[in-house]
């Protein structure tokens, strides 16, 4: 009956590949085998704590071998896994615990000091530290925990930027995990002898992705931090890395000449693929990719987190369509469909919606925002479309005669950018927390480079030091929230109610300071 | 060498709420993402006023604040 949970996947590949490396980082490796033991004994030392099934645990670990094993023993113990991201600052990981009642925590001593701000208004009662781990893992050595799980049951929440100012939590059943890392190892066409390079954060859905299409085609996943993209171009050489999946950031960063040197006679021989998704890749970035890597397949992938994956373009169609998002991948199916419910002719604009195998459970704690974004399938007779639940995405796109979908914007005024989705508000509740800020816009723009810059546009009480600014934003929140630039004007336009007139304010900005 | 380190410290401090030791691993401080750090380099470039070839942006140049340091004192001589 295997593969129906996560863990299974790793049972199959652990019979059939035990000496393999699965996972490695840096001089550190891991075989499936011992990935496999160490996580059944991890379960059985986290079910000894005594919390019941179901249980949210909380991971504030690096990208690591013990991350990973520690998501498998959550696993296997019946628990959910929710990953902390460490550059959150403390009133977001706070929320983060809060919001799922997280009584159990797996955290890096790195992060005690912080933690213990932290901890005390939450309902924390047991921190597993990570120098911890490896004695549970010995002690229980041989031990197995009980499942007692169904494919529909939760496996994490991964935490995003919400419209509310803090993180929302996307619930994922085990289903979405391995259909997900089923659907994308078909298109990718991913063997066992492949080796992907971890690049991207678990916590992010195509991150976690990876990770789970590495246990099911037990091949080799190389974890890796970006930092600089000389690194990353030394690395795909030295690791023989086959499979690269990647964000638009780090290709503005490959392709900066201030930042990085890259030698036109370099080959990547071992590279089969690479992949791109978490925002849309501007043209030229995606010719400059051709050009680097002449020989590798180029995916463009589309998705977000409540439909896990979406679509993907083709290596196939990547020079002649280089714009488009593609069509849907395997198991999954999108619309286009317009204002009045009804699919889009071709050409029209509208809201992207996503059905079949990778829609997620909806959003944790947060009833009356799942029923805005999971609703009634609309392609079904309207007495059942209560039947079956499709995602409406937010996105705009249109399609054109032969099916291919072109992003074009978002229905809110969400903004993406390195792969997170940030919410104005968010930023502007950031900034309305100076106290020489009076009203705060924030929106994002398109810069030249593949980026999409979050700009605030601000009005003071009085003085204001910009500079000051940049900084309060750093201390507070994150880097993926912090503007990327910030413009003073005198005031805002107001509507007939007095209240902000948004579209007026963003549009004189953009003319008083060209852009 | 105290001087350009303490700077440097000053604006982790600043910036992200956090000490760092002046030999501690910035890349497994956990603090600090890769954007985090094209600002700190944009920080250095400007403080000190030095500019940086793509060669110099080499993880082994920037692993923590001693070292920046040293890179730094090495790029104004």
């Amino acid at each position: 009956m295997k593969p129906f949970l996560v863990q299974h996947l790793l049972d199959l590949t652990s019979d059939q590949y035990p000496a393999k490396v699965a996972v490695k980082h840096g001089k550190d490796a891991i075989t499936f085998e011992q990935l496999y033991t160490k996580s059944c004994a991890l379960a059985y030392g986290l079910q000894k704590f005594g919390i019941g099934k179901g249980e949210r645990v909380g991971i504030l670990l690096d990208k690591s071998i013990p991350q990973i094993i520690s998501m498998l023993g959550v696993l296997r113990a019946d628990f959910i896994f929710v990953l902390i991201n460490s550059i959150l600052k403390e009133n977001q990981i706070r929320h983060i615990l809060n919001d799922c009642s997280i009584k159990l925590i797996i955290a890096s001593e790195k992060y005690s000091a912080r933690f213990q701000n932290i901890l005390k208004d939450t309902e924390v009662e047991i921190v597993v530290w990570e120098s911890e781990l490896d004695g549970i893992t010995d002690t229980y050595a041989g031990k197995n925990a009980q499942n007692m799980r169904t494919s529909e049951d939760i496996g994490s929440i991964i935490y995003t930027s919400g419209s509310t100012g803090l993180p929302k939590g996307i619930v994922i059943a085990h289903r979405n995990l391995i259909e997900g890392a089923r659907i994308v190892s078909h298109y990718l066409s991913i063997t066992t002898t492949e080796r992907i390079l971890g690049l991207l954060p678990f916590n992010f859905d195509y991150g976690l992705n990876q990770l789970i299409s590495t246990l099911y085609k037990g091949c080799t996943i190389v974890l890796f931090k970006f930092f600089m993209p000389n690194s990353l171009l030394n690395i795909l050489i030295d690791e023989k890395i086959t499979g690269l999946p990647a964000i638009p950031t780090i290709w503005s960063a490959v392709f900066n000449p201030q930042l990085c040197k890259i030698d036109p006679a370099q080959q990547y021989p071992a590279l089969r693929y690479i992949s791109n998704t978490g925002g849309k890749l501007p043209v030229g970035i995606v010719k400059k990719i051709r050009q680097v890597f002449p020989t590798t397949q180029l995916f463009l992938m589309y998705g977000l987190t409540e439909a896990f994956r979406s679509t993907y373009l083709g290596p196939g169609e990547v020079d002649g369509r280089p714009d488009s998002i593609g069509k849907a991948i395997p198991n999954v199916w999108v619309e286009v469909i317009n204002k009045n419910g009804k699919i889009c002719e071709a050409g029209e604009v509208g809201e992207l919606i996503h059905g079949g195998a990778c829609v997620t459970k909806g959003y944790w704690n947060n009833p009356e925002m799942t029923a805005r974004v999971f609703r009634p399938n609309p392609m079904l007779p309207k007495e059942n479309q209560f039947l079956d639940r499709v995602v409406y995405s937010g996105d705009l796109v249109k399609k054109d005669r032969e099916g291919f979908l072109y992003y074009v914007g978002r229905k809110d005024a969400m903004i993406k950018k390195e792969g997170y989705r940030v919410s104005p508000t968010e930023v502007e509740e950031l900034l309305m927390g100076h106290q020489d800020v009076f009203e705060v816009v924030a929106c994002g723009m398109e810069s030249e480079t593949a980026k999409n810059e979050i700009v605030a546009l601000v009005t003071a009480k009085g003085e204001i030091d910009v500079e000051e600014l940049y900084k309060f934003c750093r201390q507070k929140a994150p880097e993926y929230l912090v503007p990327d630039r910030i413009l003073v004007l005198d005031q805002f336009a107001k509507t007939e109610t007095g209240k902000i007139d948004r579209p007026r304010v963003i549009k004189e900005a953009h003319a008083k300071f060209d852009c | 060498m105290q001087q350009v380190i303490q700077t440097l410290g000053e604006y982790i401090k600043e910036q992200y709420n956090a000490q760092l030791d002046k030999q501690e691993n910035i890349f497994n401080s956990g603090i600090i993402d890769s954007l985090g750090f094209v600002n700190l380099i944009g920080f250095i470039s400007e403080a000190f006023e030095i500019e940086f070839e793509p060669e110099d942006l080499i993880e082994d140049n920037f692993f923590s604040l001693e070292r920046m340091a040293q890179v730094i004192l090495q790029k104004k001589e």
